[in-house]
């Protein structure tokens, strides 16, 4: 009887002492599980990000579709061949 | 080419484009350009009215024409009208933006590539290899 009683005993003792780590361990889990999730979710934001960019090479605005526009320059400063083939047109501003 | 874009965010980008142009009529747009565009303190107010027409005397200016032309807003129209152009046929709304095409005839520009921002060097050599090795 004293054997059960000192293995029931032993036992509660053990129960009771490994059930604070389970549960620490448990908290740990989760904390990871939603640091994962939220890593997750800032991958699949730099994804999106990424692919703007390629899509709009430097950044700024009016990166969409565009074919063909024919430009009137008069008046604008200009550097360079007046005879070259090809002209490069900046669109900026002072800021 | 220059082409003048002043987006509404920020202040002073139309009077600055304006100031340039009025400087240009005295041969001087591309040193009163560098002047704005250096402002090494990222000082707020360096492109503020008064200090436009101190940088416009510091480049020896002669200060009434360009102040006529200044105050009297001789460009805003051709400002306007060019940002009109760049934002309905090729669809720009901020800056920088690149268009590259071929100088025609008539003094207009067939453009044909569009880069949208401060892109690197690459991105100009390549479209720019593109349409030379391709006709007018």
């Amino acid at each position: 009887m004293k054997k059960y009683l000192g293995c029931l005993v032993l036992s509660m003792t053990l129960f009771l002492g490994v059930q604070p780590v389970f549960a620490q361990a448990n908290l740990e889990y989760q904390i990871l599980t939603k640091e994962i999730q939220s890593l997750k979710q800032d991958i699949q934001e730099l994804k999106k990000l990424v692919q703007g960019i390629k899509q709009a090479p430097a950044g700024g605005g009016g990166g969409g579709e565009f074919k063909e526009a024919m430009i009137n320059i008069k008046g604008a400063p200009m550097r360079g061949d007046k005879n070259a083939k090809l002209a490069l047109l900046e669109y900026t501003d002072y800021q | 080419m220059f082409m003048d874009f002043p987006l509404d965010m920020h202040k002073n980008a139309m009077k600055a484009s304006e100031a340039g142009l009025c400087a240009g009529d005295q041969g001087k747009f591309w040193e009163l350009s560098h002047k704005m565009f250096d402002n090494p303190t990222n000082n707020p107010t360096y492109l503020e009215k008064d200090n436009i027409v101190k940088l416009a005397e510091e480049l020896g200016l002669d200060m009434a024409a360009f102040k006529a032309c200044f105050d009297g807003g001789k460009y805003v129209d051709d400002i306007k009208k060019r940002m009109a152009e760049g934002q309905s046929k090729a669809g720009l709304t901020g800056t920088p933006a690149f268009l590259l095409g071929y100088i025609q005839a008539d003094g207009k520009v067939k453009a044909t590539k569009k880069i949208v921002g401060a892109g690197p060097f690459t991105n100009f050599k390549t479209a720019i290899d593109e349409l030379l090795s391709k006709g007018k």
